[in-house]
């Protein structure tokens, strides 16, 4: 008979809507970036891309070099219009660990996060930002053994009814891998020394302001954020 | 309390017919035999039988003998909607009809009456907004009840309706609906996004209006829309139940094949009404009483055959939430008080997986039967259903879209057979043929029925001429009905399907049609040409896997690269079901004389199976290429291999956390799409397999295998002596004890499905000393006793070992015995006692044997430690020099068989492995002569580590019901 009712779909990713950039804190902008793009769409991206920019993309395999590509112009782009500047000429660097990095007298921070076929740049004015987007995954018991939730973060969240696990676990994790973005340190801090909470949104974690970011179904995403003259470490 | 009539409708027909014939027709097989004999008096009687309300004449029963052309009853009419909805004698209109289920609202009920009068007032409404017989109808909403409503008012109208699940996209949707031209639209946009209303309603020029069954706001669009609530509001209830031509079309239903758009089959009313009445009374005897859920959505078959089990008297429940556990579906049939259920495989799989025992979360007593359809359910799922729901028949039914019904189903009088479906459906002449078109019993042949059946579709839409109906199904076989299923009968009449005939793969369960995966491979400049087909999965016994079979183009290499490109471009552009096992150049692909593709020759090389249709072949010289291309590609090491110590463990974690074919060792984390939540799950599993704590930032530092693996080798040596936890929990730790090589990998099943909030802790011992000397059991007790009274200073405490472990945990019992403790559970997991144990005569009976047995195993343990557990361990020659690892396990052997158990005066639980139960009968003396009570469960497998051949009971096979009985025996 025709595929089992139970059986998961055999459809594709859906291809995520467009979402304009928004305001999700004061002075941070968000842009969804949905990374599909033909071949001429790639190879307009990869034209603003500076050069060190583009072999790292090349390095990738084709999909993680077109997210890579996609990624950068979008920053680029939100980025030049900021700064009123061609996004070729936009000064930005890539610190060793990874993270964007802008001239400080521009006073701006930026940030991406890709998951699927999905992306997220974040601009920060005056203000050091993290933004993490991450798919939702199933639940399964071999998360609470990855180690980096906190037992009282288990707790809640077997808690909660099993539909609403993923979505609690991924929002878990984008809140401290948004702060560990923050930080630099990415995870050469261990995720589990930062504890965000379950079921919470928003809301100060070791000294960030947290906030949700809305993107599609199917996605969630974080971004924490705090003014530069008190950027927590 | 049992529902079912005493005597099945199925015997009282039987005792019908055979005063009909003057025959008797009660040996096996003889009721079949006559209703395809004798059609014209089989469906005839069936019809009298049902009493279903019927007008015109039914004297013409059948008009031709050819499958493809012979139409039942032309003079016959009735009502679907009557048929279902009509008072019945045990049935009235107080009887529960229909309850729709919902996750996020409390459950409605109607009763016969209620339903009737729903369905009586929309048939009102939709006259009224134009909808005639002849018309078609389209809609798009999710299993509740007001889509059964809507359903049946258009049936009762003459119209045909075309259903499909809201969670298909616009294109699909269209794909489909696009073909029927429909009148009218039904939508709830409950369940459909308004994008896809727009686009959908853009594309079907057809509709004159669309009717909404939300009571959203109205949407802007350019036809007339309308709230079906509002239209149905102030209708008065008809009491017209015009009756239609039986070939009237009633539903348009769709089939995907390996090429051109799906197929729009029509249905039409008769032929659908007399084969689900016939199904739902004598093959699952469903009647007044009854409570039927199927869980289906509408875009399935079995959507419209559960509805029909109204004309039965019995109660239908539908459900339009999502699966979100193994329990959802039981507790429904709890709640509810379903009799008969019906689901999927894959459905009873992730439950047996989960270790889900269903009669213990809920009371399931009035349920007597389990259906399962929509892929092959295995000898073992028929014997969990039986351990975990009850003694009910597990019936596996099939057949398809395309006759609306089953070809082979239950029966109530035939004994069921594990694996197997019992009985072929009443009235069809289903048999398995061979490439000539005959009959084969005992093997396996194509299915077909070679006589007509009312179930036939009327034809296909958009196809004037029946040249594409006839291509569907008469072209194989002249002169019968070929479905496209590989069966198997036996001479009792049951049967076992084996999957797709054409190119439609069928992986565990999920069909998935190739042409999708041809297309996104066209993108690729390497590949000229491709074909996948479905192979036996040895690891797993009734699983299957996919095989990509590619024609590069000159010059192109399947190296990592491509082979990685081919499998992320799947993943990216299709899906993850998408992705082939396997992938495995080839020269030449099979044809056939016409030039068309084989890939059922294809299929029976990859499986090494007899080729069915090499005459048939252009070329089938190319099979013995793909027979070894395939056996070469499935030996190399498709992952890293394990012999290549540690980075090779690192690497095939790495691989499979990212689903990579292979990985070179300075291999970017990151630059393979690797993210950061994937690398805690990566270091989960070293954690777990290799028993190395590898700190994220030490990762971050260094994201390659080679990195991962100095990291693992680090974390490796520094590993204190100490206890891991392997699950976190709360309140008094399980402990578990090491196996022979002192790991605690084995145990990864088990931890994940014990089924406790208990956290689960396991000993990390050293098993030789400085020296390279392994230490007795005692010493290593010794050191146990110590990680144990740190963890949980005071008793009760919970102790678990398998083999060796087993010893030690036992050793580590009996200490805290003497020391005055509580021990609340010994778990001992198939351990054999020590030689030094047994009695003199013990010793003597089981000397040959042991002595065989320690050689064997402890050389195929070896092999299998170095040669990694998927893989034969064939192609490795023993070992000339006694290597490493062998040494070390002889040297467990012989601490294990000098230990001398001391008297414990608790309880033990002792696991004792089907396998072993022969050994066991002999030596199990000693550890009842130790023991306070010795409480022997049996579980299934082997012991595991020593018989790597046979599956192991801590195997992913067999740790369900393990992990199932060790929690319940934990105090």
């Amino acid at each position: 008979m025709a595929a089992g009712a139970t059986a998961a779909s055999i459809a594709g990713m859906p291809p995520p809507a467009p979402v304009p950039a928004c305001t999700v804190a004061p002075g941070v902008t968000v842009t969804v970036v949905p990374l599909v793009a033909d071949d001429e769409e790639l190879a307009r991206a990869e034209a603003l891309l500076a050069p060190e920019e583009l072999a790292r993309a090349r390095r990738g395999t084709p999909a993680v070099h077109r997210r890579r590509v996609l990624l950068r112009a979008a920053l680029r782009s939100v980025l030049a219009a900021e700064l009123g500047t061609d996004p070729r000429g936009v000064p930005l660097r890539t610190a060793p660990t990874g993270r964007p990095e802008l001239p400080a007298a521009t006073r701006l921070d930026a940030g991406c996060s890709a998951g699927g076929l999905l992306g997220l740049v974040a601009v920060g004015r005056g203000r050091r930002i993290g933004v993490d987007l991450e798919p939702v995954a199933p639940w399964t018991p071999d998360v609470a053994d990855e180690g980096w939730l906190h037992a009282t973060e288990l707790r809640a969240i077997a808690l909660l009814p099993p539909g609403a696990r993923p979505v609690a676990v991924a929002r878990a994790w984008t809140r401290r891998e948004a702060v560990l973005k923050a930080r630099g340190t990415g995870l050469r801090d261990d995720p589990a020394t930062v504890v965000t909470g379950v079921g919470r949104t928003g809301g100060p974690v070791a000294g960030w302001t947290l906030h949700d970011v809305p993107v599609p179904d199917g996605w969630v995403a974080s971004l924490a954020a705090a003014p530069d003259e008190e950027t927590p470490r | 309390m049992t529902l079912a009539p005493a005597v099945p409708q199925l015997a009282r027909f039987r005792a019908r017919c055979e005063e009909v014939t003057g025959t008797a027709l009660d040996a096996p097989g003889a009721l079949h035999a006559f209703s395809v004999d004798r059609p014209e008096l089989f469906w005839r009687t069936l019809l009298d039988w049902t009493e279903l309300p019927w007008s015109g004449s039914a004297d013409t029963v059948l008009t031709g003998t050819d499958v493809e052309t012979a139409r039942f009853f032309p003079d016959l009419r009735l009502n679907y909607a009557e048929v279902l909805l009509r008072p019945l004698d045990d049935a009235g209109d107080d009887a529960p009809a229909l309850t729709a289920v919902h996750a996020d609202r409390p459950a409605e009920h109607w009763t016969r009456g209620e339903l009737r009068d729903a369905v009586a007032r929309t048939v009102t409404a939709l006259r009224r907004l134009g909808l005639a017989a002849g018309d078609r109808v389209v809609l798009i909403a999710a299993n509740t009840g007001e889509t059964a409503v809507v359903a049946l008012a258009v049936a009762a109208i003459g119209a045909a309706v075309s259903t499909a699940a809201p969670d298909m996209g616009a294109a699909s949707l269209l794909g489909r609906f696009a073909q029927v031209e429909p009148a009218l639209l039904v939508l709830d946009r409950r369940a459909v996004p308004d994008d896809v209303v727009g686009e959908v309603v853009a594309g079907l020029p057809t509709l004159r209006r669309v009717l909404l069954i939300d009571d959203r706001p109205l949407p802007e669009l350019d036809l007339p829309v309308d709230r079906l609530a509002d239209a149905a509001a102030g209708a008065e209830p008809t009491t017209e139940w015009p009756r239609h031509a039986f070939d009237t079309p009633l539903f348009v239903m769709f089939s995907s094949g390996t090429t051109g758009p799906p197929k729009a089959m029509v249905h039409g009313v008769g032929g659908t009404v007399l084969e689900h009445v016939k199904e739902h009374r004598l093959h699952v005897d469903l009647g007044p009483g009854d409570t039927l859920y199927f869980h289906t959505t509408t875009a399935w078959m079995m959507w419209n055959w559960q509805l029909s089990a109204l004309a039965t008297g019995a109660a239908v429940v539908v459900y339009d939430g999502p699966v979100a556990g193994p329990e959802t579906l039981w507790q429904l049939a709890a709640d509810h008080r379903v009799t008969v259920f019906g689901t999927s495989p894959a459905y009873l799989q992730l439950c047996q997986d989960a270790g889900h025992r269903p009669a213990e979360a809920g009371d399931l007593s009035r349920l007597r039967a389990v259906l399962s359809t929509g892929a092959v359910l295995h000898d073992w799922q028929f014997d969990w259903v039986a351990e975990t729901v009850g003694p009910v028949p597990v019936q596996s039914v099939s057949g398809g879209t395309d006759i609306i019904g089953c070809f082979v189903l239950g029966a109530p009088d035939v004994p069921v057979r594990r694996g197997r479906c019992q009985t072929r459906s009443l009235g069809l002449d289903v048999a398995a043929v061979d490439e000539d078109g005959t009959e084969v019993v005992g093997q396996v042949g194509e299915l077909v029925c070679r006589r007509p059946f009312p179930s036939r579709p009327v034809g296909f839409l958009r196809d004037p001429d029946g040249s594409r109906f006839h291509a569907a199904y008469f072209a194989d076989h002249p002169g019968m009905w070929t479905h496209g299923d590989l069966i198997e009968f036996d001479p009792d009449g049951s049967s076992r399907l084996h999957g797709r005939s054409d190119g439609v793969l069928n992986i565990d369960g999920l069909r998935i049609g190739p042409s999708e995966i041809y297309t996104v491979l066209r993108q690729l400049p390497e590949v000229a040409d491709a074909m996948a087909v479905e192979q036996r999965d040895d690891g797993r016994p009734g699983g299957t896997r996919m095989v990509l079979l590619v024609v590069l183009r000159p010059g192109a290499r399947l190296d990592g690269g491509l082979d990685r490109t081919i499998r992320r471009t799947l993943r990216r552009e299709a899906s993850a079901a998408h992705v082939p096992s396997l992938v495995v150049a080839v020269g030449e692909l099979p044809l056939t004389h016409n030039g068309k593709r084989s890939e059922r020759a294809a299929r029976d090389a990859v499986n090494g199976d007899p080729i069915a249709n090499a005459v048939a072949l252009r070329n089938p010289g190319c099979l013995d290429e793909i027979r070894r291309a395939v056996a070469e590609a499935a030996a190399v090491p498709a992952a890293p291999d394990e012999d290549d110590g540690l980075p090779g463990r690192v690497a095939r974690i790495w691989c499979e956390v990212l689903g990579v074919r292979s990985a070179a060792p300075d291999d970017d984390w990151s630059d393979l799409g690797g993210t950061s939540r994937q690398v805690l799950s990566l270091l989960r599993r070293v954690r777990l397999e290799l028993d190395a704590d590898v700190p994220v930032q030490r990762f971050a530092e260094d994201p390659t295998p080679a990195g991962l693996a100095r990291a693992a080798e680090a974390a490796l040596t520094a590993a204190p002596a100490g206890v891991a936890v392997l699950r976190a929990g709360e309140g008094r730790p399980v402990f578990l004890v090491p196996d022979a090589w002192g790991q605690l990998n084995l145990y990864a099943g088990l931890v994940d499905r014990l089924a406790t909030t208990r956290p689960v802790l396991g000993l990390r011992l050293p098993l030789r000393d400085a020296a390279g000397r392994h230490r007795t059991i005692e010493e290593v007790a010794a050191d146990a006793l110590e990680q144990v009274r740190g963890a949980q200073p005071e008793g009760p405490h919970t102790l678990l070992g398998y083999s060796f472990g087993g010893l030690v945990a036992y050793d580590v019992a009996t200490r805290l015995r003497a020391a005055g403790e509580d021990v609340g559970c010994l778990g001992l997991l198939d351990v054999r006692p020590p030689r030094a144990a047994l009695s003199r005569w013990e010793t003597e009976r089981v000397r040959w044997a042991g002595r065989r047995a320690t050689l064997r195993g402890a050389l195929q343990a070896a092999l299998h430690r170095l040669t990694g557990p998927r893989r034969p361990a064939a192609p490795v020659a023993a070992p000339a020099a006694p290597d490493p690892e062998l040494r070390f396990f002889l040297g467990t052997q012989e601490v294990s068989e000098a230990y001398r158990p001391g008297r414990f005066d608790g309880p033990v639980d002792y696991f004792l492995a089907e396998g072993s139960r022969a050994a066991a009968r002999r030596t199990l003396g000693a550890w009842r002569r130790r023991v306070g009570e010795l409480r022997v469960v049996e579980v299934p497998g082997y012991h595991g580590d020593l018989d790597d051949e046979r599956i192991g009971m801590l195997s992913d096979r067999h740790v369900g019901t393990l992990a199932a009985e060790v929690s319940a025996a934990l105090d």
